[in-house]
């Protein structure tokens, strides 16, 4: 690839603006604010990313939630909370189950997801909306007209997805009826 | 029988059917209804106590299965017709112990899912990004401001909402606007409150309003009269409305 005249440029500029943001930035919005064509502007990304690792850095740019983020590394993570103490706040076994549910197959309704689980899902449902993530996706067409909930892009950022398709392939975790 | 686990070590009756057949080494494609109904039955009964709400689904199961197992100890009546044919009472028999059979591997793949989504929260829990920064600064505020029973989270989405909710588009002239203050808006909350003999909604309060500056000067107003302790925010269930009321209003019921 033969580098650019603004390559030095487009490259800080994206570090700059990655720097900045509060959340993930995909290519269309970086191409709109430096002018350069989002396949450059990939280019770019991909030779910060090569850069930072080949130095002993603690930050790192991830492919997210459709876009790019700068994110620390998880080796320091000890560090950051010291500094911050975070609300340690894991979600629960049956918020993961309730949560897989919906990312394979959303939209999907309360009651579906109670059929696949076996039990009631109002509490955590309320608990993944309030962390935003999941949200009211429409109405499905039946009686009732109950509620579909589908994943946002909150979960994707969390979970250090860059899109539902990188979630594995649900195949690979269909057992055959004859084994357990 | 020395294994016995309290109920909530389970998620649910389909997670302990699992567990049983998972310790009887049974596969899923020959379930023993009448053996596996037997075991289910005696580890609930065996439970020394039966809180009534996680139970209930628990018994739910036990009525399937039994209803299952029942079903598979009557005699079966052959079809005069064909000798053949499946009766039909066998055919439903089958498919529900397909339908459980099913359902288990469904549930099983999910929960192997979850495990799965567990890992990856372990590992991106330790990534920090700026928008992590931005939650630590809104978990550092929560705690000095009393809004009763919700948290600001569930507070600020309901903003959130509202603003975006806004049907006329902000002009992009700038008009002479009449100047909102907060003391005005907490006026004017505060007579809402005390003319709704009902409750008022956080939704009701709001709509009434036009443009984002009022809607952003009344939130103001609001968090200022409940700093002030004149009035409160409630939110009886989860997803309900959020209600705004007087800060003594659960002080004259307690009087009454």
């Amino acid at each position: 690839m033969v580098p650019t005249l603004f390559s030095d440029e487009g490259r800080a500029a994206i570090e700059a603006l990655l720097f900045v943001a509060s959340e993930p930035l995909s290519l269309e919005v970086l191409s709109k604010i430096i002018g350069l064509d989002p396949e450059q502007i990939q280019e770019l990304i991909e030779e910060l990313q090569e850069m930072y690792a080949g130095e002993k850095r603690g930050i790192q740019i991830n492919k997210v939630a459709q876009g790019y983020q700068m994110g620390t590394l998880p080796a320091y993570h000890v560090y950051i909370e010291r500094m911050l103490q975070p609300a340690s706040s894991k979600l629960s076994r049956a918020a993961l189950e309730c949560l897989a549910i919906i990312a394979y197959r959303q939209p999907i309704t309360r009651a579906e997801m109670e059929y696949i689980r076996g039990v009631k899902v109002d509490r955590v449902v309320a608990t993944l909306l309030e962390r935003q993530l999941i949200e009211e996706a429409g109405r499905k067409e039946t009686i009732g007209r109950p509620i579909l909930y589908a994943t946002t892009s909150e979960f994707l950022r969390v979970f250090g997805l860059h899109s539902l398709s990188d979630l594995p392939p649900l195949a690979d975790f269909t057992f055959p009826l004859s084994s357990l | 029988m020395s294994y016995y686990l309290k109920l909530n070590d389970f998620e649910g009756p389909l997670d302990l059917l699992l567990h049983l057949m998972q310790k009887d080494e049974a596969e899923l494609d020959k379930i023993s209804i009448s053996k596996i109904t037997d075991q289910y039955l005696e580890y609930i009964v065996g439970l020394p106590e039966l809180d009534l709400d996680q139970a209930s689904e628990f018994v739910l199961l036990a009525a399937t299965l039994l209803e299952l197992k029942a079903r598979s100890v009557l005699p079966r009546p052959v079809s005069k017709d064909d000798p053949n044919a499946e009766p039909l009472e066998w055919q439903t028999e089958i498919a529900a112990e397909e339908d459980l059979a099913d359902r288990l591997a469904v549930y099983r793949s999910f929960k192997e899912l979850a495990e799965n989504l567990r890992e990856r929260e372990e590992t991106w829990s330790k990534v920090y990004t700026r928008s992590a920064m931005n939650e630590a600064l809104a978990e550092g505020f929560s705690a000095s401001i009393p809004v009763g029973s919700i948290s600001l989270s569930t507070l600020c989405n309901a903003l959130k909402k509202m603003l975006d909710n806004l049907e006329t588009p902000e002009p992009f002239l700038e008009l002479p606007r009449d100047q909102i203050t907060v003391a005005e808006q907490m006026q004017y909350i505060l007579e809402r409150v005390a003319e709704t003999e009902e409750q008022l909604s956080f939704i009701d309060l709001f709509s009434q309003l036009s443009t984002r500056a009022e809607i952003v000067v009344s939130f103001l107003a609001l968090l200022e009269l409940i700093r002030c302790q004149q009035v409160r925010v409630v939110q009886h269930q989860a997803l309900g409305p959020i209600l705004v009321e007087s800060w003594l209003a659960e002080a004259d019921i307690h009087n009454q």
